[in-house]
């Protein structure tokens, strides 16, 4: 909220106060100033008076005016396209070598009239007019004849000189979104006087004609004051002051309500008595679905909002705490009035503002909470004024419906329990100045907060007041008072890291990417079949972000599309993300690769294929280090995939990965791209033994190499099981050195396999025997032939 | 007998070797002359076979003479065999050089996430500290995120954030501190509790220093004596060792509805050391995170007696952190996922 330093002025003594000082005490004490607008004189700047205006010779809209600016610079001729210039008007005109803004002034010729400067609008001037006629937004500003003419010093003289703070009050201090708040929060912190004046107390009138009451508990209180008086337009010196409060002016009775709005935080709606028939009763209430023409006469449909009622019929006259009715403006001929100072439940008026889009300077206030106990002063202060400014009135009716209940403003405290939490070491003759600058009371075991300090509730709250008092620097920083503890290994998270490890240390990179995402990406991808749902966000800022994402793969086609299109074609990426998906959370990981895999500083170069992605696949499940025999490998089901380019890995059964080559049958996506989805947070719940150490043979090892041509449906994983089987206690491993292609549709496989014996070494005839027996059982399983021998 | 000729020859043989160059032909020769004299049918041999011969007044010196030959036959062809090997060795290493200024032959690694990589600074500090880690749900219930932190839906701090809804009771959470309320929920009630909670979090904002989801860390200690001096020094360590020992560290007292008193932390700006630049909008300070002492209605609606229990929270955003670390002014650069830019970070990845 910004608040005018010279405004604020009235109300605490800020006469030997640095303005630097000022804000950095409110910054460190909980009131961050956020800005400093400054309205500061401008050079060149004078007031003067045309003395003559004629039509420009050579325009339609150009007039030739003589400008007085007295002493200053004596008559100046001026060309001027104002539409509101007139003769014996006075007007701020910026002389020649004036710096605006926009333009710097210069003497200039328009159409063959000579020009010695500009009458200037307040937006030239960069004042903002948004509260002002459109006369003077549309044309130049017109000053009061009572200025005297020639003085420079113009924006004091018109009062817009000023310094402006944006002071960012936060939600624990609705008090402080108030000119008299604030003063309070600056008295205090930097004890200086406070010059609040008390109005003089109302008292309530006995023997009411009118009955308020109110159906709802959302309204607590509702202060009534009815008054015959004479209504006018504001006087210049509320004018000047509602400007700087940023309200525009309408009529006296109004303005004040409104100023004092600004000063005590307290919201006034003034209703035209006169317009309402029947006054007899008010009644509060959650309305029925009916229409509703605001003040600003806007229709509205009004359905179960908190209004104000008049009369037996109950019409609605006013959107509580919002906007009044249309049908009781107050008008300058208005003369018997009902001023009200209520206390609506905050949440209300904040869903009804938010529904209809309608907002007020007090649907903003009691948004952020009105302090009830201080409606009949806002009230007392309203009729002070209405005395200041010389206006007659006659009080008819004062009337206080409060189902408050009586508040206690005792607070209990423990100055032990104050330094064991701000880690201090106060006397309580070191607070006691707070307390006294913030007319806290100090009783046995207790404090007693003011109250118009309604955040001031218990312990902490005074615990607060004493650390922002001193700038959050009291406390003893230290960590001996830190609970001692070691850190539990969390193994899914220890998994995780070692994810990341692996995986770029093999060269692929980590991306993090939207959890929202749009319904289109949704459909892309399903990992688990049969579970297709996914949360829907009710208020999402575009489709395009709408849906929360139960697969990792439609992300990673997002990205790896995205740098496609930016020429970035090899790509090697992986993401690790939870999934909240209805039901369950889930920590999921994929894996995208695409294009060419770079080796030993780019010399060399492979496509990615299906086997290194099988292989990072592993490289992940290596770390669970799941025995093999747990784990099936299937050709996937999942139509996402080319169908014979890929597979679905079980480990005991459950579904832990599905990786492979899109499918071609997927136009839209590029059927260069490989990708892998694997569920981690089952990986994390397989059991495994650890590794226990296996005893090995003391004679040496033997290889024997295999090359076999065989038919292209013999799977590699029977051969090895064939050859193990066949070798029995002798085979240590089996490993694939070679495959290829032949053009005769057959595959050629070359294996080599270590022999070993525990018991002895080998001698040439078991070796041989060995030998021969292995391809003895691939020539009978699998028709194998043997190159080199079988003529291939 | 007279020796002296065997001697003669065998040295003029010997100084012919000496001559060849070529390691291969020196090596035959070598071999050549040492069958020559000490084989079974060598020269030596040969000179042996004549002491029969010999009259026996002579057969000792000649023995001796002979003797002594052999011993000189051998020790030169020791020597030269030696000088050959020598030789042999010098042009065996000789042939094999590296240029070792040629690059090394690296497979080209891959980068974590930059915001991984902060997460994990962070938590590494943490753990180190004796921090546990937890993770919570991101569809979370109005109850956690708000009305167990003290923020319950009349509250006007809830207009403080604008969240993403399931449906009325489900939200996306909004911060981390709504797996505090998980953590404190399955605690005894009567136990310290020291955790840190990473995560990503959503609001509905979008900026170039806000995304709808970012990354935050939440961390809570509740224990018997733990103060706001407590998380004053916390932070302060934690801020130097993030950031450099050089920088300054200060606390602004602020609002939060879980916490009470509230600060937000800035740090001295790194870039103009405390001068004013752009970086810290000229006020040489640059907000890095909010925390304060947990609200006593957090406690007691969490269930722990306020009266004897006290803690402190913080909560640390994420990418604000690493665009600052690494000086990244777009937020969106960190989830579009351009691998020009995440390939930067290989360096910082180990």
């Amino acid at each position: 909220m910004e608040f005018s330093l010279n405004l604020l002025k009235r109300f605490v003594d800020l006469s030997q106060t640095n303005i630097d000082d000022l804000i950095k005490r409110l910054t460190f004490s909980g009131f961050e100033v956020e800005g400093v607008r400054e309205i500061k004189e401008i050079d060149g700047l004078v007031i003067a008076k045309v003395i003559s205006c004629k039509d420009h010779p050579d325009s339609d809209h150009l007039h030739v005016l003589k400008v007085d600016t007295g002493p200053y610079k004596g008559i100046l001729d001026i060309v001027c396209g104002a539409p509101n210039v007139k003769e014996g008007i006075k007007v701020i005109l910026a002389t020649v070598g004036t710096k605006l803004d926009a333009i710097t002034i210069k003497e200039s010729i328009i159409r063959g009239q000579a020009s010695c400067g500009m009458c200037c609008s307040l937006k030239e001037l960069s004042i903002d007019d948004s509260n002002y006629s459109e006369e003077i937004k549309n044309g130049i500003y017109v000053i009061d004849d009572s200025v005297e003419i020639g003085q420079t010093n113009v924006f004091e003289v018109l009062n817009f000189k000023d310094v402006y703070l944006d002071i960012n009050v936060l939600p624990n201090r609705p008090d402080c979104f108030s000119y008299y708040g604030i003063a309070r929060e600056i008295s205090s912190l930097l004890g200086l006087k406070l010059l609040i004046k008390e109005p003089k107390k109302i008292i309530l009138t006995k023997n009411n004609t009118i009955n308020i009451s109110s159906s709802t508990d959302k309204c607590q209180r509702f202060s009534f004051v009815t008054l015959k008086t004479k209504n006018m337009s504001s006087p210049k010196e509320l004018v000047d002051d509602l400007l700087k409060l940023n309200i525009k002016p309408i009529n006296f009775l109004v303005d004040l309500g409104n100023y004092v709005m600004k000063l005590t935080g307290q919201p006034l709606h003034i209703y035209d008595l006169n317009k309402i028939d029947d006054h007899s009763k008010i009644l509060v209430k959650l309305s029925n679905k009916e229409k509703f023409t605001a003040l600003n006469s806007n229709e509205y449909e009004i359905d179960n909002d908190l209004v104000v009622t008049f009369g037996k019929d109950e019409k609605v006259y006013c959107l509580a705490g919002v906007m009044g009715s249309k049908d009781c403006t107050v008008e300058e001929s208005s003369t018997y009035v009902g001023i009200e100072a209520a206390s609506f439940f905050h949440q209300n008026v904040r869903l009804t503002s938010k529904r209809l889009n309608l907002i007020s300077d007090s649907s903003i206030l009691f948004t952020k909470k009105v302090n009830p106990y201080l409606t009949l002063q806002a009230i007392e202060l309203y009729i002070s004024l209405l005395q200041k400014f010389g206006v007659k009135y006659k009080v008819q009716e004062v009337i206080d419906f409060n189902k408050l209940s009586k508040k206690t403003n005792l607070v209990s405290f423990s100055l032990r329990k104050l330094n064991s939490r701000l880690g201090t070491n106060y006397s309580l003759e070191d607070i006691k100045q707070i307390f006294d600058n913030y007319n806290i009371k100090i009783h046995t075991r207790s404090l007693e907060v003011p109250n118009y300090r309604p955040d001031l509730i218990e312990q902490c709250d005074i615990e607060e007041e004493v650390f922002r008092y001193f700038q959050g620097i009291g406390p003893f920083k230290s960590l001996e008072a830190l609970p001692t503890s070691s850190s539990d290994l969390n193994k899914e998270l220890e998994n995780e890291n070692k994810i990341i490890t692996r995986l770029t240390n093999l060269g692929l990179t980590q991306i993090i990417s939207f959890t929202l995402q749009s319904k289109d990406q949704t459909k892309l991808f399903n990992f688990n079949s049969g579970q297709n749902e996914n949360y829907v966000i009710k208020n999402p800022m575009t489709n395009e972000r709408e849906y929360v994402r139960k697969d990792l793969i439609p992300s990673m086609i997002e990205t790896l599309d995205y740098n496609f299109k930016r020429k970035n074609t090899n790509l090697a990426l992986f993401e690790i993300s939870q999934l909240d998906i209805p039901g369950k959370v889930e920590k999921r990981m994929s894996i995208g690769l695409c294009g060419r895999q770079y080796l030993y500083q780019r010399k060399e170069a492979k496509l990615y294929d299906f086997y290194d992605l099988k292989n990072y696949v592993y490289e992940v499940l290596d770390i669970y280090s799941i025995q093999e025999s747990r784990i099936k490998l299937v050709p996937s089901t999942n139509s996402f995939f080319h169908k014979n380019v890929s597979a679905d890995l079980f480990v005991d059964n459950k579904l832990i990965a599905s990786f492979g080559k899109v499918s071609p049958v997927l136009k839209d996506l590029n059927n260069k791209y490989l990708f892998a989805e694997i569920n981690l947070s089952l990986l994390n719940k397989v059991v495994t033994n650890s590794m226990k150490a296996q005893a090995i043979s003391n004679y040496p090892k033997v290889t024997r190499d295999f090359s076999f041509v065989l038919d292209k449906t013999v799977l590699y994983k029977d051969i090895e099981q064939t050859i193990k089987k066949t070798l029995g206690k002798f085979v240590s491993d089996v490993n694939l050195f070679d495959y290829f292609e032949l053009d005769t549709g057959e595959v050629s496989v070359g294996i080599k396999v270590n022999l070993v014996n525990f018991e002895r070494t080998f001698d040439d005839k078991e070796l041989t025997d060995l030998h021969n027996k292995v391809i003895e059982a691939c020539k009978t399983k699998f028709n194998a032939k043997v190159r080199g021998l079988d003529n291939v | 007998m007279d020796l002296s000729n065997y001697k003669e020859e065998f040295d003029a043989k010997i100084a012919k070797l000496e001559l060849i160059e070529n390691l291969a032909q020196l090596n035959d020769e070598v071999n050549k002359l040492k069958i020559e004299y000490t084989s079974k049918k060598g020269i030596l041999a040969s000179l042996f076979s004549l002491m029969g011969k010999a009259i026996p007044e002579e057969k000792s010196t000649l023995g001796k003479e002979i003797n002594d030959l052999k011993v000189y036959v051998n020790s030169k062809l020791d020597t030269l065999n030696s000088t050959l090997e020598q030789k042999q060795l010098e042009e065996l290493i000789s042939k094999e050089k590296v240029d070792i200024t040629l690059p090394r032959r690296q497979i080209e690694k891959g980068s974590i996430h930059p915001l991984q990589l902060t997460i994990n600074e962070i938590t590494t500090f943490f753990r180190t500290m004796g921090y546990n880690v937890s993770e919570g749900p991101e569809v979370e219930s109005d109850y956690y995120n708000f009305e167990l932190l003290n923020t319950p839906s009349d509250h006007p701090a809830r207009d403080m954030q604008d969240s993403f809804f399931i449906d009325a009771s489900h939200i996306l959470r909004s911060h981390t501190s709504a797996i505090q309320a998980h953590v404190m929920e399955n605690s005894s009630k009567a136990e310290d509790i020291k955790i840190i909670c990473p995560g990503k979090v959503y609001r509905r904002d979008s900026d170039a220093t806000h995304s709808h989801e970012f990354f935050q860390v939440e961390g809570l200690v509740i224990g018997k004596k733990v103060n706001m001096g407590t998380l004053m020094e916390t932070l302060t360590i934690f801020l130097k060792s993030f950031f450099g020992k050089s920088l300054d560290v200060r606390f602004r007292p602020s609002y939060f509805p879980f916490t009470e008193p509230s600060v937000e932390v800035d740090v001295s700006c790194f870039q103009c050391k405390g001068k004013g630049c752009s970086l810290c909008k000229h006020s040489g300070w640059i907000e890095v995170l909010g925390a304060g002492m947990v609200h006593p209605n957090v406690l007691r609606l969490n269930g722990f007696n306020d009266k004897v229990y006290q803690g402190f929270a913080f909560g640390i955003g994420i990418d604000r952190l690493t665009m600052l670390k690494y000086g990244v002014d777009d937020i969106k650069k960190f989830y579009n996922n351009d691998v020009d830019f995440l390939k930067q970070f290989a360096k910082e990845t180990k």
